[in-house]
Parts: C-alpha cells; sequence; structure tokens
C-alpha cells in the first residue's frame, strides 16, 4: 500500500501544489490529490499553482512510487455565488434573450459559459459576452469559453435527410413529410424542398424528372456515418425493401 | 437511483446512531454516482453502440479522448461534402470537447466519491447540521451529480447529432 506519510511529512510540498488533503485509494491503486479551485491557474504565478505544474508533480509521483495519480479540484462556495448572481443580472439585463446560462469553473482564471437563447444574433451576442466579460473580470476570471446553444431545433439536420433517403429511396417529397412528421414538428414541403436543393447542388441526392423522387448519390452515400450491427442502415435498408415487395 | 439516493440521505439525516447514519449517508453517495453513470453509459451506448459496455473507470477517458477521432471523421466528410465549411467543423470539436470534459471531469469526482464511499470505511462521513460530508463531498452536491449527467449528457447527444446518427 501507498505510504502517504512521504507527502505529509514535507508540508512544503503541500503548500507548493496547494493540496489541501489527499487519498490513496487501493481499489485502483491510485493517489488522489485534492486541490481548491481557487487555487489554480492556467499559467504559473506567485501565489497559485497552475495546471501544467501539477502535472509535471503527477508525474513525477508516478515515476517514483508506480501510482497512479489524480488531482480533483475541490469546488469554491465563493465561485458558486458569484455564478448565481451573474446569473440573475443576465437574466435581469437579456430578459427576451436568455433561456438557460450554466458556469463551469476550470480555474481560479478560466470560466466556460454555457447560453441557451431563443435567436442566434451577432451583435446580441456580442453584447451577452461582453457583460459576462465585464461582470466576472472584477472576480479575477479572464480566460471564457463561450457555448452558444439555440432553442431546440425542431428540424431535420442534412444527415437526418440524407439518412431517410438512404433508407427509403426513391423518396417522394410526400413520403418525405410523413417520415420528418413524427419527430419534426416544424417540418414543411417548402422547407424541405430547399434542404434537397441545396444537397443536389452539392451532387450529394438526384431528383428524377419523371417521378419526382429523390435518390442518393454514390458521394452523398458516403457521408452518411456507418452503424455496424443491429443498428445497421443498410439491414433497415433490405427489411424496407422487402416489405415493399410482401 | 436519484430516488434510492434521496430516501437513503433522509433516513441518514434522521438517523441517531452514528454508525447507522454513517453507513446510509455513503450509500446515497453510492446510489448517485450510479445514476449519473449508467446515464453515462447509455448515452455513449447511443453514440456508438461498442462504447455501451464501457468500464466505470474508462469512461473518463473515453470522453476525453476517445470522442475525438470518430468526430473529426465524420466532420471531415461532410467538410469535403460542403455540408458545412471548417469554421462550423471548428465550433462543432470544440463544443464536444468542452462538454466531454465536463462529464468527465463530474464522473471523476463521483467516481471517486463512490469508491470511499464503497472501499474505505475507515473514512467516515461528517455531519455538520443538515449536511453529510465524505471527505470534501458534500452530499447535497452529490444529489444533483445525476441532473447534471442528464444535462450534459443531453448536450452531447445534441452536439454529435450534428454530424452522426443517433
Amino acid at each position: 500500500m501507498f505510504d502517504l506519510s512521504f507527502i505529509k511529512s514535507h508540508p512544503e510540498i503541500q503548500r507548493e501544489y496547494f493540496i489541501s488533503d489527499m487519498n490513496f485509494r487501493e481499489a485502483d491503486n491510485t493517489l488522489v490529490l485534492y486541490v481548491p479551485i481557487e487555487s489554480v491557474v492556467e499559467k504559473v504565478q506567485s501565489g497559485f499553482v497552475s495546471v501544467k505544474q501539477l502535472e509535471a508533480f503527477q508525474k513525477k509521483l508516478t515515476e517514483k512510487y508506480s501510482v497512479q495519480t489524480q488531482v480533483i479540484f475541490t469546488p469554491s462556495d465563493k465561485f458558486n455565488d458569484i455564478a448565481q448572481a451573474t446569473e440573475l443580472l443576465l437574466k435581469a439585463n437579456f430578459k427576451d434573450l436568455l433561456e438557460e446560462v450554466d458556469f463551469t469553473f476550470l480555474s481560479a482564471e478560466k470560466v466556460n459559459v454555457w447560453i441557451k437563447i431563443t435567436s442566434i444574433e451577432t451583435e446580441q451576442q456580442k453584447k451577452v459576452e461582453s457583460f459576462i466579460n465585464s461582470t466576472l473580470s472584477g472576480s479575477g476570471f479572464s480566460v471564457f469559453d463561450f457555448q452558444w446553444v439555440k432553442d431546440e431545433s425542431k428540424l431535420p439536420s442534412a444527415i437526418d435527410i440524407l439518412l431517410a433517403i438512404k433508407l427509403y429511396q426513391p423518396l417522394k417529397l410526400d413520403k418525405f413529410i410523413d417520415y420528418f412528421s413524427r419527430q419534426y414538428s416544424d417540418v414543411n414541403s417548402k422547407w424541405l424542398n430547399r434542404q434537397l436543393d441545396k444537397l443536389i447542388k452539392r451532387k450529394l441526392v438526384v431528383r428524377d424528372k419523371v417521378s419526382e423522387a429523390y435518390s442518393l448519390t454514390g458521394v452523398g452515400l458516403g457521408v452518411i456515418p456507418q452503424r455496424i450491427g443491429r443498428g445497421s442502415f443498410d439491414i433497415a435498408r433490405a427489411l424496407d425493401l422487402g416489405r415493399r415487395k410482401w | 437511483m436519484q430516488f434510492v439516493g434521496d430516501e437513503l440521505e433522509k433516513l441518514a439525516l434522521g438517523n441517531g446512531d452514528v454508525t447507522n447514519a454513517d453507513l446510509l449517508g455513503r450509500s446515497a453517495f453510492n446510489r448517485y454516482y450510479y445514476a449519473a453513470f449508467l446515464k453515462t453509459r447509455e448515452t455513449l451506448g447511443l453514440m456508438q453502440e461498442s462504447w455501451r459496455g464501457t468500464a466505470h473507470a474508462n469512461i473518463p477517458q473515453l470522453l476525453e479522448e476517445g470522442l475525438k477521432g470518430p468526430a473529426q471523421h465524420a466532420l471531415n466528410r461532410m467538410v469535403r461534402a460542403k455540408l458545412i465549411d471548417q469554421g462550423d467543423k471548428a465550433r462543432i470539436l470544440r463544443d464536444l470537447n468542452i462538454t466531454a470534459n465536463g462529464l468527465a471531469q463530474l464522473l471523476r469526482e463521483a467516481y471517486d466519491a463512490r469508491l470511499i464511499a464503497d472501499y474505505q470505511p475507515e473514512i467516515k462521513t461528517e455531519r455538520e447540521n443538515d449536511l453529510i460530508k465524505l471527505k470534501s463531498y458534500k452530499l447535497t452536491t452529490a444529489k444533483e451529480w445525476p441532473s447534471r449527467a442528464n444535462q450534459l449528457c443531453a448536450r452531447l447527444l445534441k452536439i454529435w447529432k450534428e454530424f452522426s446518427i443517433v
């Protein structure tokens, strides 16, 4: 069993790396070091420990003691309060735009901001980002990763359309609508026609002039991800052809 | 699992016997971990069938390193077919990376708490008023692991659907 006393008897090591606690898990031979997230920064600076410094320390420990190591950043109540306060301010200032916002603190400087909005307009996005930047920079945050999510799309993706053709080609527009209307409430023939025209321009799909049915080209077939096993699209296609014949 | 975790927490808080309260509290941590783990494993199985049976300890690494390859492959095909441009590809990969890393971090912490709860009975839970703690883990935070995992899994699936079939 790994003996923690070496690290415990060297408080300067714990201070250097801001280790608040440690544990050795015999179950998987892992030494776990707990570091408060408020002590962690992106680049080396006095009074903190950087992510890279911790990684280098872990490597030394693994080499010296033949154990796996893991660093767990313990959460900060202060950061949680900051997140809640910022969320309230955002909702007060951008009431009609914001649906949901979520903060994940990755260090004392870096925060991931996930934002769900009603519509994506560049100018509005910039205003929200600028607001978050100025609100959080006062608390020491300087590195932001923004993730923007629009309200749930009720329309199929290009891959969904190509897959529908692969499974049921040759496929006419009315059958398309039937197929998609079960999952996507906003699908209509005008929208679908536009998407199919785009796919024809990109030579992924062809439309038969007589039957007005759509089929995939070789290039279009190549774009669709493969699925092996019971969920295989080729099996689904074969079953559909069988159903039509029988 | 979430329900069982909640009930165990109530039992732990209401039990005056220190030993029993400790056993109930640590079981609650275990249930909350499993709720998060099972949701993640189910989601990974939807993304790629071969990921369905991924072992506990391997899930964080799969999330951090194993998704990039298949994602890049599929996105490169879409770029060549001009369905998306390089900017879209970069954005999708970035979002995938951030979301998967967030889920990996959550599972690492939850797994650590679960291993302590299950295999280190010498580390006792502590009680501060209505708060149960195990090492630095608060049961009130552990209670949120399943819903947080659900949230991150939903985001992961949404991103995955941009270039693959689920």
